[in-house]
């Protein structure tokens, strides 16, 4: 039995029937020679060869493949059958295509998200490095170590073939006359290389695009942004584009799909790191220079050596981190640090952690639990679905049973009917499995779009690969055994004499009525448990929405200007801020005008340690930490913000030397336990040097800062004029008139001040909060559209379920009429039983909601995870979706003619 | 004749068997069908009386082990015939074959004539 022969069983039966045609006539020859008759020596020949149709056959079966032979017999005949009951058929793959596109949907990008490796060489080998412990120094965000600290482990580590670093940052990319903020990042020479990255397009950094500070101005494409931008043009190779104000030539495009180390935030191009000085304003690398140690800012990445593990690395780090600590405590900087700053210090240690699916950045994280809790969600729809369409297909088995039991009758073994029902229903789910793919990428494409309006784009592929189809097929594969597998072998279980007399009480099947009645239980369950979870999501979306921020949003426009991305200079960028401002006040339809420098709930951030005149942090009393923001004269008045003691901050502030900040009602209790702040100073940092030369002037009520579901906490803001200097700012501008009708004088006024500055964001502060709750707007909306889903099949496969037990009991229910029995009796007996399989399902599935609540508490805002409305208002829901359900089959018993009932049979 | 009044040995051929007889056959020399059939009838003194046709699937799942090949020639009597012949394999497995079944029937005996051991 070979595939060769298989493909040639013509040719094989053709020459076999020459070489049987050979024996006879030879055979015949011989006989006719012994001295037969010729028609007798054929004759004989004939009977001593046996009969050549039965050795072809034999011949023929030994050359096939009997399985498949069999199972295109099966699919042949499951197709007839799907296209005799198309009502069936369109049922079954509907319901199907809902649950395998809806699985596919959210697979194709919890896989990018949490799931895939980063496509570069051997991703497992990779690992990230960070300080562990107190590293005394300024951090732009946490999982980062200073340049010269990374060049010491790239140069004197044994463990890693190749040790990388960046850094992500805003580029504004300046392309024949226009500029636009893109992510980019800065990368080490051996970026590329020791990620195993190809260019798609020209070369990519080397090592010796490494060696001079400023001396390398380059830039590689990323490979999206070559295209969306520059529409894939060879000739961008050698050109110049303005990057942050520096000029930089284009070498290279990297390979396709390549969206760097972190997921969802993928970078459109990247600078050779040595041309920091040249793309960041000076002040920064006064900070976070390449010869800074105290300034950390760069990401750091390393391939290990074949054989390596994490542990060893790690182990064998650590001497060689130690030294560097020695030597840089003795550094002039520490000289005012104490000795237990410095013995905190000298504990820092380095860990060392796989990324082979990438870094988890913030957008990563924050799709972490949605996800996965609605990948949860279409499971449990696709397994209602599978419920349905079993239960369609034990009420078809039913009505097949006659065609069933001849078929068994004329001797067909039951394992093969099995296997006929089994090719059948899995090729519904290929066909639901189709249908779905399609239903997927168009959903995907929505999603997509929804979330990329709120966080930028995230480098998310919507079209189906090799990975998502073969998930799918899986998933198809599983689903038509999971839904066929009980319909199929129940329907071969048949009493074959009174089935084949076509007695409809031969169809009663005691297991099959209750495998149908545990199938509507189970999906009752599942839809109060999707119910219950939309229930909670929506509740949760409603406390947000209400939920006052602390501030106006009311005619309220915030947009983001950024001119250090022209590199302009801290005296030019003050300027411009301060002419932009003065601008808006005067444009007609502007009521005032104020900026901040971490934009309002927009998941920014800027913290810090602070030491507080007059406290005194204990084991009791936690250090003084605030959330900080930088705002201008007007800030307050544009957001509507109340001012409870002191005063504002007033133009007069600027110039003076006497710096003054302004606290809220929080800070002032954790700080000054509710005597008020104003006049009392503090400064940042909580070194023991620190000068504590900022005056509180003024103490406002509590706003939201970085999110809707934040705690209140402690905040301060500086004036913004007496910051060291600023790179970027969110401009607040509070409106007379609709808000939206502003944009036009807004950029107008702005282009008068510069008209090279990128206006980026502008939005009403109604939309931003409308953004910052995109998440949990998509996961109420899919889980309210899924628990309705379920909650409709659940309903249809109740209908199904009690339709079928009605017209099993005409008989019984014509006979109860006509002894007497009322409508009202009759159509209490059809919903008795309705009632009795939702209450089963109800019973269950409350605890089991009340447990599993409890997974996605970090999820909700303001609302138990038993809350009891929900639970309540869910099987309220069901009951009465499922007592419709069940009304129209209870109905129609009340309509049954006695005479006509009993007649029946 | 001797043995007229037995039965001849007819299908209950042990399918190993049949193989190793027509293996054996084409140690000989290259035959078709109709030779093979003749040459193991009367090789047996017509105990094994094989129906000549069951020798065909017999010869097909031979080939396709590749244990023999095959090649149309001409017949002793001028007919188009579909010769068979060993191949190298097929030698081996003739070897291997034929001294399991003679540790086979060693043993049948020894159970069945314990004394002449």
């Amino acid at each position: 039995m070979s595939w060769k022969r298989f493909f040639r069983r013509r040719y094989w039966d053709q020459e076999r029937s020459r070489e049987l045609e050979a024996y006879l006539q030879i055979e015949t020859d011989e006989n006719i020679a012994r001295g037969m008759s010729p028609e007798a020596a054929r004759g004989a020949a004939r009977k001593k060869l046996g009969s050549p149709q039965r050795i072809r056959e034999e011949i023929y079966r030994m050359n096939s493949l009997a399985f498949f032979e069999t199972v295109m017999q099966d699919l042949r005949y499951a197709v007839r059958q799907l296209r005799r009951s198309p009502g069936f058929t369109a049922a079954a793959v509907l319901s199907l295509a809902l649950g395998i596109g809806a699985n596919t949907a959210v697979f194709t990008l919890l896989d990018q998200v949490l799931l895939r490796l980063l496509p570069v060489r051997d991703p497992q080998q990779l690992v990230a490095l960070t300080w562990e412990g107190e590293p005394y120094a300024t951090n732009i965000s946490s999982d980062v170590v200073s340049y010269p600290l990374y060049t010491d482990f790239r140069d004197r580590n044994e463990v890693f073939s190749g040790l990388l670093c960046y850094h992500d940052m805003s580029f504004g990319i300046g392309y024949q006359g226009e500029t636009e903020r893109v992510a980019g990042e800065l990368v080490s020479g051996n970026y590329f290389g020791t990620l195993g990255v190809q260019p798609a397009l020209g070369r990519l950094f080397t090592q010796d695009d490494d060696r001079i500070p400023v001396g390398h101005p380059l830039a590689v494409l990323a490979y999206d942004y070559w295209v969306s931008r520059f529409h894939a043009g060879r000739e961008v190779l050698g050109q110049t584009i303005r990057v942050n104000g520096a000029l930089l030539t284009i070498i290279g495009v990297s390979a396709k799909g390549f969206g760097g180390l972190e997921v969802g935030r993928p970078a459109q191009i990247r600078v050779p790191i040595t041309m920091r000085s040249q793309v960041t304003p000076a002040s920064w690398t006064e900070m976070f220079g390449l010869d800074k140690r105290r300034g950390r800012w760069v990401r750091v990445v390393g391939r290990l050596k074949p054989g390596v593990t994490s542990e060893q690395a790690k182990a064998s780090l650590q001497p060689l981190f130690h030294s560097i600590l020695e030597m840089e405590v003795a550094q002039k900087e520490f000289a005012k640090a104490s000795a237990g700053t410095r013995r905190e210090f000298l504990k820092s240690w380095i860990q060392v952690a796989p990324v082979a699916r990438g870094r988890r950045s913030g957008v990563k994280e924050q799709f972490d639990t949605p996800l996965s809790v609605l990948m949860a969600i279409v499971g449990f729809v696709l397994l209602i679905a599978c419920a349905n369409v079993a239960n369609l297909l034990l009420a078809r088995g039913t009505g097949r049973t006659r065609e069933i039991a001849v078929r068994l009758a004329l001797g067909a073994g039951r394992a093969r009917i099995v296997r006929q029902s089994l090719v059948e229903s899995i090729l519904l789910a290929f066909f639901g499995g189709g249908f779905g793919l399609l239903l997927a990428s168009w959903t995907d494409q929505l999603l997509t779009r929804l979330i990329s309006t709120a966080f930028g784009p995230l480098g998310l592929s919507t079209t189906p690969d090799l990975r998502i189809l073969r998930f799918t097929l899986a998933v198809c594969a599983i689903t038509g055994i999971l839904f066929g597998l009980a319909p199929a072998l129940g329907t071969t279980r048949v009493d074959l004499i009174p089935a084949l007399k076509d007695h409809s009480s031969a169809v009663t099947g005691g297991t099959r009525a209750r495998l149908r009645h545990a199938l509507v239980v189970a999906q009752v369950f599942l839809s109060i448990i999707l119910l219950i979870g939309a229930g909670l999501y929506i509740r949760t979306l409603m406390n947000l929405r209400t939920l006052n921020p602390g501030f106006n949003t009311h005619n309220v426009i915030a947009l983001a200007l950024d001119p250090s991305l022209n590199g302009y200079s801290t005296e030019r960028r003050l300027q411009i801020f301060r002419d932009t401002l003065a601008r808006l006040r005067a444009t007609p339809g502007v009521e005032s005008a104020g900026l901040g420098i971490v934009r309002l709930i927009d998941d920014d951030w800027w913290g810090s340690n602070l030491t507080i005149e007059g406290y005194h942090p204990n084991s009791s009393m936690p250090n003084a930490r605030a959330a900080a923001n930088g705002v201008s004269p007007g800030y307050l008045a544009t957001l509507g913000i109340p001012l409870v003691a002191g005063r504002d901050f007033a133009a007069s502030d600027a110039a003076g030397k006497h710096k003054v900040a302004l606290v809220n009602e929080t800070f002032a209790r954790s700080y000054f336990g509710g005597a008020s702040p104003v006049g009392r100073h503090f400064g940042f940092g909580n070194n023991p040097a620190t000068l504590t030369d900022i005056e509180i002037v003024g103490v406002v009520k509590d706003t939201k800062y970085s999110t809707m579901r934040e705690a209140p906490l402690e905040q301060i803001m500086v004036h913004s004029d007496q910051m060291d200097g600023i790179f970027h700012a969110t401009i607040y501008v509070r409106s007379l008139l609709d808000p939206r009708k502003m944009f036009g004088a807004i950029r107008h006024a702005i282009q008068e001040v510069d008209p090279t500055l990128p206006i980026v964001e502008m939005r009403t502060m109604e939309e931003q909060l409308t953004l910052e709750l995109t998440i949990d707007r998509l996961v109420a909306m899919l889980a309210a559209v899924f628990g309705l889903l379920a909650t409709v099949l659940a309903a249809v496969g109740l209908y199904g379920v009690m339709a079928f037990s009605v017209a099993r009991r005409t008989r019984e229910i014509g006979l109860r009429m006509a002894l007497g029995a009322k409508s009202t009796n009759v159509s209490w007996l059809v919903m008795k039983e309705v009632l009795l399989l939702v209450a089963a399902g109800v019973a269950v599935a409350l605890p089991a909601a009340w447990g599993l609540s409890r997974v996605v508490q970090s999820q909700l805002y303001n609302i138990k995870p038993y809350d009891p409305l929900t639970f309540f208002g869910a099987s309220l829901l069901l009951t009465a979706v499922a007592a419709l359900a069940g009304y129209l089959p209870a109905r129609r018993a009340t309509r049954v003619d006695p005479i006509q009932a009993l007649r029946y049979e | 004749m001797p043995k007229r009044n037995t039965p001849p040995l007819q299908g209950e051929m042990l399918q190993g068997t049949l193989d190793l007889l027509i293996l054996r056959t084409l140690a000989i020399g290259p035959a078709h069908g109709h030779t093979i059939a003749h040459a193991i009838e009367h090789g047996s003194e017509d105990v094994l009386e094989v129906e000549h046709g069951s020798l065909y699937p017999a010869l097909h799942r031979l080939e396709d082990r590749g244990w023999i090949a095959a090649f149309w020639g001409t017949s002793e009597n001028n007919r188009k015939a579909r010769y068979y012949r060993l191949t190298p394999t097929g030698r081996k497995q003739l070897a291997a074959q034929t001294s399991r079944w003679d540790e086979l029937v060693r043993a049948i005996n020894r159970i069945l004539r314990p004394a002449t051991e």
